[in-house]
């Protein structure tokens, strides 16, 4: 085992799998000389050639395009767009490219691409390049959303998107680039579809993702010694949604905390939370409380940013409304 | 005068009875020996007639439900009384404990969880032990189902929940407090709605009796099995003689009528074997009556033949076919199957060669008869071919060593290989 950063266990991935697999290739804006926005493919460019880390024009349609265009012709490209508030540009390539062409074709044209990205506030970045948006893209069959929190899941999910046969969007996190963790030494993988529990607890259960998952975890140990025992889990894929691992605490704890740092209305949490309803009314001691971003257009104020987003206290005071 | 007419026990080892259906209304005047009810017990089916006349005010016992025996089911009044002439108080149970706890300890406290709810609707008439309800009963999914799987009246319990709703915890501290109070609630399975689907039996009547009596049968009785081949040569051989002669009278013995009477002499021969285990002493008994096991459509039971050793073959086997039709009509009555002393169970004709069988407490010991078979046998060194059977005896180890079994069954095997011993 050994400790790396987040964007370092990114970069891990994609020479693994470009060393493993001759049709990976690299695109995106700044991905080459620059070495990526936020550094992740820092060092590719010299490493693997402009034949396969390419640097593109600023223009998200051709990115996501030409991305779906190489997979179908049996590519395996990993194409980066700079910040999740871009999808909008390209969103016919990716709702009706990407995520229709195998079924429209019968199965006879896949489209293997993961297409990186990252999304979230901690920058004072303003409204544009602040936001969560991986709701938007749960309401698309045929669309896989994954959503690493952690430097170890970073590298195991990012390996299994690339060798995944469906298009996989792949959100990152600005704030979580610099996070450290430990991975193992040799190669593994973590599979698409299956959530983890981050820490097990046996009063409440936080489900949490990306960033939102660290502060999650901060809230549980504040509130294991105030007697409160949390069981955090972290879905990790937010498309195919891993049910099993979040009901089986349900019907431990019987309560539910749904943490996101998107806006609360149309959001993953009100997703999960009827799954839970559906799944599982009669396990529930307590209604389900969803903690996420205020129905507002992130503010640039470094003062306002972190109040239009929960916070560890909105957690903590979340968990206590549940248990008394 | 208001007289309270109480489900009456109608077996030894009757706990509980349903009606199945109410024979009569309430105003009906009833005179004594009407039959009023008809109600499933532990073994049978019996419509149950008054033993006293009066008006029936008002029924309380519910179709369909089980009741315990001694409960209250109904008032019976002169003629002139009026519903509301019938005193106030509350449900008697079973248990004398019960009914002073709940008037101890205020009216308002929900009955223990491991009675069944038989508490009638309440009416104006007959005050209830419910506490009137008002506004709604704020309760968590979780702790409803709890509830429900537990059987818990959860009217009365206060809730601590956020908003003073009733919440799991408030649920398992009701039954903690209970538990305390008296033996554990019985646990029928509610309806928890991510659960796998599947039909659902009630276990009622006769079903729960057999599956309580057997499970005891184990528990208490270490059992050994015991198992002999016989000849049945001769025994065939008598069989169609007897049968060929009585034929014109419409008489036709089976094999199972012959080892009836085998082991009956048997019986008296071995009385261990005839015993029961009471109060730390073995009881010898003083009368041989033999069990013949009968299935039904939806179980079992055991019509006894009294005084077997004293019948002669025709004559038991005359009462065993009249006995075996009137429990498959659910006919039987309690004294027709209670008493037996040794129980023979017979799967012959299903062709089971061989089985094991559960005694029926209190007796100490069954013989499970499997098939006649056509069989190689040695004899001086040359195979023949011979009727054979396999019998197997379970014991009550506590009572029946191996070696008295043995003698036993040698003893069976003898009268059946040469049945005019019998005679």
């Amino acid at each position: 085992m050994r400790e790396v950063r987040y964007w370092q266990a990114l970069n891990e991935a994609l020479r693994e799998e470009l060393d493993r697999d001759p049709d990976v290739f690299v695109m995106g804006e700044d991905v080459g000389i620059y070495g990526g926005a936020y550094g992740v493919t820092k060092g590719l460019y010299e490493d693997y050639g402009e034949e396969r880390i390419r640097d593109t024009a600023i223009s998200e349609q051709v990115i996501v395009g030409a991305a779906v265009g190489a997979a179908m012709t049996g590519m395996r490209p990993v194409a980066e767009i700079m910040y999740v508030d871009f999808l909008g540009v390209a969103m016919d390539q990716i709702f009706n490219q990407a995520a229709k062409i195998r079924y429209m074709f019968g199965g006879k044209a896949k489209v293997p691409m993961t297409l990186r990205t990252q999304g979230g506030t901690g920058r004072g970045l303003a409204a544009q390049h602040s936001q969560s948006l991986e709701s938007w893209f749960l309401h698309v069959p045929g669309l896989k959303v994954v959503m690493p929190s952690t430097p170890y899941d970073a590298k195991g999910l990012l390996k299994a998107a690339i060798r995944d046969d469906n298009p996989v969007l792949f959100i990152e996190h600005k704030m979580l680039y610099g996070t450290k963790g430990m991975i193992p030494d040799g190669e593994y993988i973590v599979p698409l579809g299956l959530a983890d529990v981050k820490r097990p607890g046996s009063d409440v259960t936080v489900v949490a993702h990306s960033r939102m998952l660290l502060y999650a975890l901060e809230a549980a140990e504040t509130l294991e010694k105030e007697g409160i025992s949390v069981e955090v889990i972290d879905p990790r894929t937010l498309a195919p949604l891993d049910m099993d691992t979040i009901m089986t605490s349900v019907k431990k704890t019987g309560r539910v905390v749904l943490v996101e740092e998107g806006c609360k209305t149309g959001g993953v949490g009100g997703e999960i939370a009827t799954r839970i309803m559906e799944e599982g009314f009669y396990y529930l001691d307590a209604p389900i409380i969803r903690v996420a971003a205020k129905d507002v257009p992130i503010p640039m104020s470094p003062a306002l940013e972190p109040l239009a987003v929960p916070s560890v206290q909105e957690i903590i005071d979340a968990v206590k409304k549940l248990y008394v | 005068m208001i007289k309270e007419l109480k489900l009456p026990k109608m077996s030894d080892t009757m706990d509980t009875g349903q009606i199945t259906k109410w024979l009569v209304k309430e105003g009906d005047f009833i005179k004594k020996g009407d039959p009023i009810f008809e109600m499933q017990t532990d073994k049978v089916n019996l419509e149950v007639e008054a033993l006293e006349e009066g008006v029936l005010l008002k029924i309380v016992g519910k179709e369909g439900e089980d009741i315990p025996v001694g409960q209250v089911i109904a008032y019976l009044g002169d003629e002139g009384d009026k519903v509301s002439d019938i005193p106030a108080q509350p449900q008697e149970g079973q248990e004398k404990k019960q009914e002073t706890e709940a008037k101890t300890e205020d009216v308002q406290m929900p009955k223990p969880s491991s009675a069944p709810d038989i508490q009638p609707e309440p009416t104006p008439d007959i005050p209830s032990m419910e506490k009137p309800k008002g506004d709604r009963i704020f309760i968590s999914p979780r702790a409803r189902a709890l509830a429900q799987r537990e059987k818990v009246d959860y009217s009365a319990i206060k809730g601590t929940g956020p908003m003073g709703e009733i919440i799991e915890r408030d649920i398992k501290e009701y039954l903690a407090k209970s538990a305390l109070q008296q033996p554990a609630p019985s646990k029928e399975q509610a309806v928890p709605s991510t659960a796998a689907q599947g039909q659902r039996i009630e276990m009622t009547g006769m079903r729960k009796v057999i599956a309580e009596r057997m499970l005891a049968s184990v528990a208490a009785a270490p059992h050994i099995y015991l198992t002999a081949d016989i000849d049945m040569t001769q025994c065939r051989d008598m069989r169609t003689k007897i049968n060929d002669s009585l034929a014109d009278k419409g008489i036709k013995i089976s094999y199972n009528d012959i080892i009836i009477k085998a082991c009956a002499l048997a019986l008296k021969e071995y009385p261990y074997i005839n015993s029961t285990l009471k109060d730390g002493a073995i009881i010898l008994q003083d009368r041989i009556n033999i069990g013949v096991a009968v299935s039904l459509a939806d179980g079992l039971i055991v019509p006894v033949v009294r005084d077997t050793d004293k019948k002669t073959i025709v004559e038991i086997s005359k009462e065993i076919k009249e006995l075996a039709g009137k429990a498959r009509e659910g006919k039987l009555m309690p004294d027709e199957f209670s008493g037996g002393t040794f129980t023979v169970s017979n799967l012959g004709m299903f062709d089971i060669t061989q089985f094991t069988a559960i005694i029926n407490q209190p007796e100490s010991a069954i013989l499970a008869v499997g098939a006649i078979k056509d069989t190689f046998v040695p004899v001086d060194g040359r195979p023949v071919v011979k009727p054979m059977m396999k019998v197997t005896l379970s014991c009550d180890h506590r009572v029946i060593d191996g070696a008295v079994g043995a003698q036993f069954l040698k003893f069976v095997k003898s009268m059946l290989e040469n049945p005019l011993l019998m005679l």
